[in-house]
């Protein structure tokens, strides 16, 4: 069989999944089958829901499906690797597969990024292949597919993990769509809301927002207040990293 | 920000061509996206970016503003005649390019860089959903679009069916895919919640009426 008539197969039963472990047997045996050794399918949230029962996806709380060895799964929860972890955020600079030999095109590598990627060697996570998915108006996600620390990646085969790391999450985008009761609500803003949110972010006084709209200044503090107290936070900085976060707005547009 | 009284139509070549203002403007957002942004190895006529399927045959799906300006379009080329896939990335394509009355090739998905992102997103939804819309009323049965890896995440969340017609390729530093999706009675109802648009985003009337006066 040909590459693509895998890669077909893959997205054919991967389309109709309901079931979180079901994906996670399927990816597991397409990842043996490229080369690789383990897979972690995961958006970039925070990850303590994350339960090896698979609860968190059957519940629609987050995408998270890895066979990572389970003492590294622990560690990366417990110590909220997530926040830090140099592959995820360089997989927030690129929508294209990068492997992690290229991590320092996409980010400056500080030492706690080199550390980092040094106990994930010594926890058995070597070289590795990231599929980002980023969506504007969801939170950000990215499929790895690593080798075992002294392997080399299966150079020949990762255009191949491009799609699969793609359709992949696509089928862990539509598992929790599915499963999403009213567990997690996002918080609803309106768009004048959002405008204002967009300013502060770019620096702007409650004054200079209210200028720049057209608006009272009273207007302005009581959008903003209202968005604080909808995401449960104190200060402005938080709301829009909440904001940005929840996908109201794109950080391309706080960059302008 | 009133979008009700808003929508996308198709045009004919020379149909956009008479309408100025969409048409210089659409070329305008066109070579800011892509030659600006994106910087893929295209050549700007001036501050426009046209290109050889520009051409008689080439429909636009596209919408403008209040005022006259682009907001968002999609180019759909005959695929039994000069298109993309089979005229400059045949490689992409493993088995036979999908060819037929029936099969359209997408190209050049612009959102306009002058609205804000906000807007865009609801621009981006309603044509979507008018690509859906109008492939049912017209008998597509599916588009084929190059499309850039960057963009593959996107097209996937939409919901609807697309399958890959080969494996990427690494071409001037980008990694670009071929790919098909297809237009089903389900289509919109397969649409994720983030991509749904309230109401229909296509319509043939504005067109008539401009005709008719």
């Amino acid at each position: 069989m040909s590459r693509l008539s895998d890669v077909q197969s893959f997205i054919d039963i991967s389309r109709g999944l309901r079931n979180p472990a079901d994906l996670e047997a399927l990816l597991q045996s397409i990842t043996r089958e490229m080369g690789f050794d383990h897979f972690a399918l995961m958006q970039h949230v925070d990850l303590t829901p994350f339960q090896k029962e698979l609860g968190h996806m059957v519940t629609g709380q987050l995408i998270g499906l890895s066979d990572y060895p389970e003492h590294w799964i622990d560690q990366y929860i417990d110590d909220n690797i997530v926040t830090y972890d140099p592959v995820l955020l360089a997989s927030q600079r690129t929508n294209v597969g990068f492997s992690w030999s290229q991590l320092d095109q996409l980010i400056e590598m500080k030492r706690p990024h080199l550390e980092q990627l040094e106990r994930g060697r010594k926890a058995g996570i070597g070289d590795g292949f990231t599929v980002p998915s980023n969506v504007p108006g969801e939170a950000n996600g990215s499929c790895n597919f690593v080798v075992r620390s002294g392997r080399e990646l299966p150079r020949k085969e990762l255009m191949m993990a491009q799609l699969v790391g793609s359709y992949a999450f696509e089928a862990g985008r539509s598992i929790i769509t599915h499963a999403k009761t009213s567990l997690v609500q996002k918080v609803q803003l309106s768009p004048r809301q959002i405008e204002c949110i967009v300013l502060v972010g770019r620096g702007k006084t409650d004054w200079e927002i209210s200028r720049i709209l057209g608006i009272a200044e009273s207007t302005v503090k009581d959008y903003i207040n209202d968005a604080k107290a909808r995401y449960n936070v104190v200060k402005r900085v938080q709301m829009v990293i909440r904001a940005v976060y929840d996908g109201h707005l794109p950080i391309s547009e706080l960059l302008r | 920000m009133s979008l009700n009284a808003r929508y996308i139509t198709d045009y004919t070549r020379s149909e956009i061509v008479s309408d100025a203002g969409l048409l210089r403007t659409m070329h305008e957002d066109r070579k800011s996206v892509f030659i600006d942004t994106l910087q893929w190895p295209l050549t700007a006529q001036g501050s426009l970016e046209i290109d050889e399927f520009d051409h008689a045959d080439a429909v636009y799906l596209a919408g403008k503003d209040y005022t006259g300006v682009h907001r968002a379009s999609i180019r759909l080329l005959d695929t039994e005649g000069r298109h993309m896939l089979a005229d400059l990335f045949p490689y992409l394509c493993e088995g036979e390019i999908p060819r037929g009355p029936d099969i359209k090739e997408v190209t050049r998905y612009t959102p306009s860089p002058r609205a804000k992102a906000s807007e865009r997103l609801i621009w981006r939804n309603m044509m979507a959903r008018a690509v859906i819309e109008y492939g049912l009323l017209t008998g597509i049965r599916a588009y084929t679009a190059v499309c850039d890896i960057s963009f593959l995440s996107q097209l996937l969340s939409v919901g609807w069916r697309c399958d890959p017609l080969g494996l990427p390729q690494s071409i001037d530093g980008s990694a670009i895919g071929a790919f098909i999706f297809y237009v089903e009675e389900d289509s919109l109802s397969k649409f994720k919640q983030s991509w749904r648009y309230p109401r229909t985003a296509y319509s043939v009337t504005p067109k008539e009426l401009q005709h008719a006066a």
